[in-house]
């Protein structure tokens, strides 16, 4: 029996979801980053690849170099004061970073395992409002190496994915917002219908990046600062958690004001009753990230009336969930 | 005012008239005759001049009475003429314009009318879009302008890994699985899914 495979291919992390025999869902993880370590020596080859076994890191040995991979790949690089390697940029993959693609391979390998003819359905993002980026090569690139894993791959935009696994309860009405690392996906769906959808090319990665330049500081420590600092935007604590939450804010209006110009231009249904709007994605991970959002979008006019605004049920793993819901049904 | 006593002894002598009151009122007695002495002394120069005698009119110089109240009334008559061909002249005017504030009515109430036809086709119009936008939008309606036209495929993907890329790689990678602590029931939702698409 085939079986179905949701893949969220996110700018920060990949996430593959699975049905058990029991019907639960089932999700794997891994930050796609990587760090290159390069042995001084044969003694010292041995003893990095002791060090990463006993750590029980995830690596790939290229001929004489360990490629470190994943969450081990950022400690790694922020213990040495570097940058560990992203070989994607707002939320594709990039023809120039053609010496991680082997990488990102192995990665979606352990994730997914090998394929018999399975149909798997994996995230993209909608096309851009701010900025150009080539989907059609991201997209072609992953149906071609996941055919190669055994899959029938058929791509699924990131914003209508997290509406079936969202929206259900709602008819498949609403409006899902993506804050994700590489960007901002948006979706607005009238009754199973994707009618809009727009992405903006700016995410945690620019949050990271700005705090850095700000405070002089690496941005791969402001993304873990970020991530494992409780930040709380209604009370930062020290003047990394400050810089952050200006740039929170800034992020979060730049958003609402594309997203609110965008549903402007658009052929808009006329909806019958108040919509929700369901967040999702590592940045709403933050706390008081709602209530923010919340605030900040009363300030602003939406085409239709707001019921509610609401986190999803797991923001990091509703795209791959929503992706799975596509592949089986 | 404190009243002063007199305390002297009233002994029946009569006062010889040299008192300071006496003194006071003989002098303003003086004075009074000076004063009457002085208008007696202006009396004859006030001497009223010759007046100049009345000159007879002659009345045969002026109109009769008849004739001069005949007069009045042509006057009279011929300002009201004057004034009622006025009155005439505005009230023609007034007609006018009446007329024309009618013509301007009618013409109003026609394009009231005009405009109750267009926002009637423009409501028509705006269904019958909303009806064709919803059909384009579900795939019921599809181009078919250039159907058979001839259509460059640029939609061409070259993988720029070579075969032997993966080879050298040795992977050490272990990714455990997390089950969700949701207990999400993925077949009921399933279930809902299929049933919102139709499917």
């Amino acid at each position: 029996m085939s079986r179905g495979v949701g893949l969220d291919i996110g700018t920060n992390m990949l996430v593959a979801a699975t049905m058990d025999e029991e019907g639960h869902p089932v999700y794997k993880k891994q930050r796609d980053a990587f760090f290159r370590i390069t042995p001084k020596s044969e003694v010292n080859r041995k003893s990095i690849k002791m060090s990463l076994e006993s750590r029980k890191t995830n690596f790939i040995i290229e001929g004489g170099d360990f490629i470190v991979v994943g969450e081990d790949a950022l400690r790694m690089a922020n213990e040495r004061n570097l940058e560990a390697r992203r070989p994607m940029k707002r939320g594709v993959l990039s023809p120039k970073e053609k010496t991680s693609l082997p990488m990102i391979k192995l990665i979606i390998k352990s994730l997914i395992g090998k394929g018999n003819n399975d149909k798997l359905i994996f995230s993209i993002p909608a096309e851009p409002t701010d900025g150009e980026f080539d989907i059609f090569y991201h997209s072609e690139m992953m149906k071609t190496y996941l055919k190669e894993m055994g899959f029938i791959a058929e791509s699924l935009n990131e914003g209508f994915a997290i509406a079936f696994s969202e929206l259900l309860d709602d008819n498949l009405t609403g409006m899902c917002i993506s804050f994700g690392a590489g960007m901002v996906n948006s979706v607005v769906c009238y009754e199973g219908d994707p009618i809009v959808q727009f992405s903006i090319t700016k995410g945690g990665d620019w949050i990271d990046t700005s705090v850095g330049k700000a405070l002089d500081l690496n941005a791969s420590l402001v993304q873990i600062e970020k991530e494992e600092s409780e930040l709380d935007l209604l009370d930062p604590k020290d003047k990394i958690q400050e810089a952050l939450v200006v740039y929170y804010n800034v992020l979060i209006n730049y958003a609402l004001d594309n997203i609110i110009y965008e549903l402007d231009k658009s052929k808009m249904p006329s909806f019958r009753d108040p919509i929700p709007i369901v967040l999702s994605g590592g940045l709403t991970l933050a706390r008081n990230f709602e209530k923010k959002f919340k605030a900040e979008s009363n300030l602003k006019k939406f085409p239709f009336e707001v019921k509610e605004v609401r986190r999803a049920a797991d923001p990091i793993t509703c795209v791959a969930h929503g992706c799975l819901m596509a592949a089986i049904l | 005012m404190a009243k002063i006593n007199y305390n002297k002894e009233k002994t029946g002598r009569i006062l010889g008239g040299s008192g300071p009151r006496d003194i006071q009122l003989r002098q303003r007695l003086l004075h009074q005759e000076v004063i009457k002495r002085d208008v007696e002394d202006t009396r004859p120069t006030m001497v009223i001049e010759d007046m100049p005698k009345m000159q007879k009119v002659d009345l045969s110089q002026y109109l009769p009475l008849k004739k001069v109240k005949q007069k009045i009334d042509e006057a009279v008559k011929f300002t009201v003429n004057k004034y009622e061909e006025i009155l005439n002249d505005l009230k023609n005017q007034l007609k006018i314009k009446d007329s024309e504030l009618d013509k301007v009515r009618s013409e109003l109430l026609m394009k009231e009318e005009l405009l109750k036809i267009k926002e009637d086709i423009y409501t028509n119009l705006q269904v019958k879009m909303d009806k064709i936008y919803n059909r384009i939008s579900d795939g019921s309606i599809q181009s078919f302008v250039g159907k058979n036209r001839p259509e460059l495929e640029d939609g061409i993907f070259i993988d720029p890994l070579e075969k032997s890329d993966n080879q050298s790689l040795d992977s050490h990678i272990d990714i455990r699985e997390e089950k969700e602590a949701s207990d999400r029931d993925m077949k009921g939702d399933l279930n809902k899914l299929r049933s919102l698409l139709k499917k």
